[in-house]
């Protein structure tokens, strides 16, 4: 999704939200009249063939306004007043062809007659102001006005009144990836004498932008306007994304935020008339580096007001946001935290062992750790640390103990992190998880900007060092010394886990890890097209050695690896459409051998495999791309197929609650759709019932990577609690449900 | 009856200038993240009640 709007219906108020996407559609959503945060799908604008980039609204107005990476604008309206009627009005080719990225639209009251305002601006230097005048039939736009003077494209506009003046007055922000802001006036009347621009401005600091003196006279509603350029705002030092308005009617101010890691609030001085900057909030960071790490924020791409006016917002590009709140005693902003998540696909997700805080690993280059902060008796989830932000896509994750996890990415080898005490004061602190806080726990590491920057040469990831700096820097480590969720600028950079160990010995990018129950071996697989390679490799969590020799049974990629909950069978599944169980020595614990397998356990690759909590007659659950759920239970010298369980959708994930409850196992499955389902296996005759789906209105929509039950204390499952169940997802989400009533 | 519900969805915003807006009448935070429109109360964490929440939709 690309764009959205908030919408009012002028004629019956009905509140909507626009959103415009890469797949070239506007979605007209509904808001549910009892929940201001439950909206409904209710239409599809088509008729774009690019994607859309920017959509205008306005208030006192049933039309709106779309711009696509097809060169065209559209109008459309969308009127509430008998069942929702949504039309298109016209399709403006631009002239010269140019990308719209940024659109804003404005009623305009000429006498006795109204008209429309368009200004759109975007892959060129000018800004187009198109005017519709409103009357009985289709409103025409047509292109009136050009304004020039930025020296780059454009990616915002925005109208506002102007609240300080009394002629009604309309000004527009025009935001360049030139660093300048420009300020227009549009005036009704005769054309108005600009206030000279002395070029000996000392403000101007010997710059050179084009100022231009140039009234556009245009004809709107029946009256003359005129539009002058108004203003110069400059400061910024990279390119502003967006501009917004204060929406408080008593003040006319400005946010922008920009490239260069501000968001800046301006306001005009009141003695001078010059515009200035009263406010910047954000990093103001020397080093660049690749990675927030090292010192990089990747810039702030949309900067919001509040309501009220007293709170500002900012996206970055780590996908979190960042929230400032005016304190009006002290005058100055202040940083709250806000909210984050990942950017890309959630490949894994898994619960500390007590289940204390759960860790999600992800495409986008960055393991989080989500914790419960709990004060009073309220709780509420947030992100507590980032531990690994690395150079390579991670792929998967599994928790070694409390205070350590070992991740695999799109490279050779493992990583195994430990957790710095000040996270784990941290949450001992603010989510009431008390550990043994040993003596011997690292503090937060830090990566030199000079171990990002080097590409690399052979096996390594760019990304280490991590390992060799265990002395923090004593700003960072008291930065932790707070009383509520970090900020994202503590996450971006000063919670990192030190690295412990790196676990060589594959030869392609990591495709799965499993931890023993007992914590002493890791199991590893790796992405593979022979038999060489589609071998699992173990490691001694005692001494970081590989177990040799690695075990063969696949021929293509391993997809997932479960322990059995004795450690006594390791079970492995993979593309080939095969199950292979390999079985403890009783002498040697860290020898497996081959024990079983069914070369066609399924008719399509198998992408997930969970065991049951149950060792007296061991069964475990197979999660195939031909739609379905075996189960597998122990017989004789192998395992056969009990029952199977039919899907909608490719199953990509599985995963059993790690009790028994009530005289059944209850197993998680969830699709490539993104749907999750709950299933009651009966003790005896293992036959699978579903209990529940989850909504699809609360589902994700792209495939489940993952699912894990958050292990409670054995005395908990008394089944008046809710069971919790963690969801990972390629839709970027990382989700915690809340199962009640399972067997009622 | 089983019953499912959302205690936390944590997802990033989309790197797109034009994909949030903050509506002054309702306080709601949309904003893009991947394919859906994550729904946010900004001002409901500020009164810590049950903390920030947000439903997701698809796109």
């Amino acid at each position: 999704m690309s764009a959205a709007r908030f919408y009012t219906c002028p004629s019956t108020g009905t509140k909507f939200i626009l959103t415009g996407s890469v797949d070239r559609t506007i979605r007209v959503w509904q808001r549910d009249p009892t929940n201001v945060r439950n909206y409904e799908h209710v239409f599809t604008l088509k008729g774009h063939t690019g994607s859309v980039n920017a959509i205008a609204v306005s208030e006192g107005t049933d039309i709106v306004a779309t711009g696509a990476a097809d060169g065209t604008i559209r109008t459309w309206s969308i009127n509430a007043r008998d069942g929702l009627k949504c039309e298109l009005l016209e399709e403006i080719v631009t002239k010269p062809r140019y990308f719209p990225l940024a659109m804003s639209l404005q009623v305009l009251e000429g006498d006795n007659r109204k008209a429309l305002v368009l200004a759109v601006a975007g892959t060129m230097t000018t800004v187009q102001i198109f005017v519709a005048d409103l009357f009985d039939g289709k409103p025409k736009f047509n292109r009136l006005a050009v304004l020039a003077g930025h020296e780059a494209w454009i990616r915002s506009l925005s109208f506002t009144w102007d609240k300080q003046s009394n002629t009604n007055d309309i000004l527009l922000a025009s935001a360049s990836q030139d660093k300048y802001i420009r300020l227009w006036r549009l005036h009704r009347g005769e054309a108005q004498v600009p206030a000279p621009i002395d070029d000996a401005d000392p403000l101007l600091g010997g710059m050179e932008p084009t100022l231009s003196n140039k009234a556009h006279e245009i004809q709107a509603a029946g009256a003359k306007f005129s539009i002058t350029f108004e203003a110069l705002l400059f400061g910024n030092e990279d390119w502003i994304y967006t501009t917004a308005w204060n929406p408080d009617p008593q003040r006319l101010q400005l946010l922008s935020a920009s490239a260069d890691n501000t968001v800046t609030i301006w306001e005009q001085d009141p003695v001078s008339g010059v515009w200035m900057s009263v406010e910047r909030m954000g990093e103001i960071s020397v080093q660049k580096g690749s990675t927030t790490a090292t010192g990089s924020a990747g810039g702030f791409w949309i900067g919001l007001w509040s309501p009220d006016g007293k709170q500002v917002v900012s996206l970055g590009r780590t996908g979190s946001w960042r929230v400032w709140q005016h304190d009006a005693d002290a005058d100055i902003w202040a940083q709250r935290f806000g909210i984050s998540g990942h950017t890309r696909s959630v490949n894994g997700v898994q619960w500390e062992p007590s289940g204390g805080y759960l860790l999600s690993t992800s495409a986008d280059q960055t393991t989080r750790l989500h914790g419960q902060w709990r004060r009073d008796t309220k709780s509420s989830w947030h992100e507590f640390s980032r531990p690994q932000i690395h150079g390579y896509d991670l792929n998967c994750i599994d928790v070694l103990g409390p205070s350590q996890f070992v991740t695999g990415a799109d490279e050779k080898l493992l990583r195994v992190f430990n957790e710095p005490k000040q996270i784990a004061e941290l949450l001992e602190r603010l989510a009431g998880f008390q550990q043994n806080i040993q003596c011997d726990l690292p503090d937060t590491a830090e990566i030199p900007v000079l171990g990002l920057s080097n590409k690399a040469q052979g096996d390594e990831a760019p990304v280490e060092e991590e390992d060799a700096e265990q002395a923090a820097a004593p700003s960072s480590a008291n930065s932790l010394h707070i009383d509520s969720p970090p900020l994202e600028d503590q996450l971006a950079r000063y919670t990192l886990w030190p690295e412990h160990e790196k676990l060589y010995g594959h030869g392609y990018e990591i495709s799965a890890v499993a931890v023993s129950h007992d914590r002493s071996l890791i199991a590893t697989a790796c992405k593979a097209t022979s038999i060489d390679h589609a071998v699992i490799r173990l490691y001694d969590t005692s001494d970081w050695h590989e177990i040799k020799p690695s075990l063969t049974a696949h021929s293509l990629t391993i997809t997932d690896l479960s322990f059995s909950p004795d450690d006594r069978y390791l079970l492995s599944v993979g593309r080939d459409r095969q199950w292979a169980i390999f079985a403890r020595d009783e002498q040697s614990w860290s020898t497996y051998t081959n024990w079983a397998s069914n070369p066609k356990g399924h008719s399509r690759m198998i992408l997930g495999a969970a065991w049951a909590p149950e060792t007296t007659k061991p069964f475990f659950a197979t999660a195939g791309r031909d739609k379905s759920v075996k189960i597998w239970q122990h017989s004789g010298d192998s395992f056969t197929c009990i029952s199977t369980v039919a899907l909608e959708s490719a199953v990509t994930a599985i995963a059993f609650l790690p009790t028994p409850f009530k005289n059944s196992f209850i197993l998680a499955a969830g699709e490539d759709s993104g749907s999750v389902s709950i299933y009651r296996v009966a003790v005896e005759s293992l036959e699978a019932k579903q209990v529940v789906t989850i909504d699809q209105r609360i589902a994700p929509s792209r495939a489940i990577t993952q699912l894990s039950w958050r292990p409670t204390p054995v005395g908990d499952v008394d089944g008046k609690t809710p069971f919790e169940l963690a969801v990972a997802s390629e839709d970027t989400s990382t989700r915690i449900y809340a199962i009640a009533n399972i067997t009622s | 009856m089983a019953s499912v519900s959302t205690e936390y969805i944590s997802v990033g915003g989309n790197r797109h200038p034009g994909a949030a807006d903050w509506d002054v009448e309702s306080g709601v935070l949309a904003y893009g993240a991947d394919n859906n429109v994550a729904l946010w109360e900004p001002l409901v964490s500020a009164m810590e009640l049950v903390g920030p929440l947000v439903q997701l939709k698809r796109d």
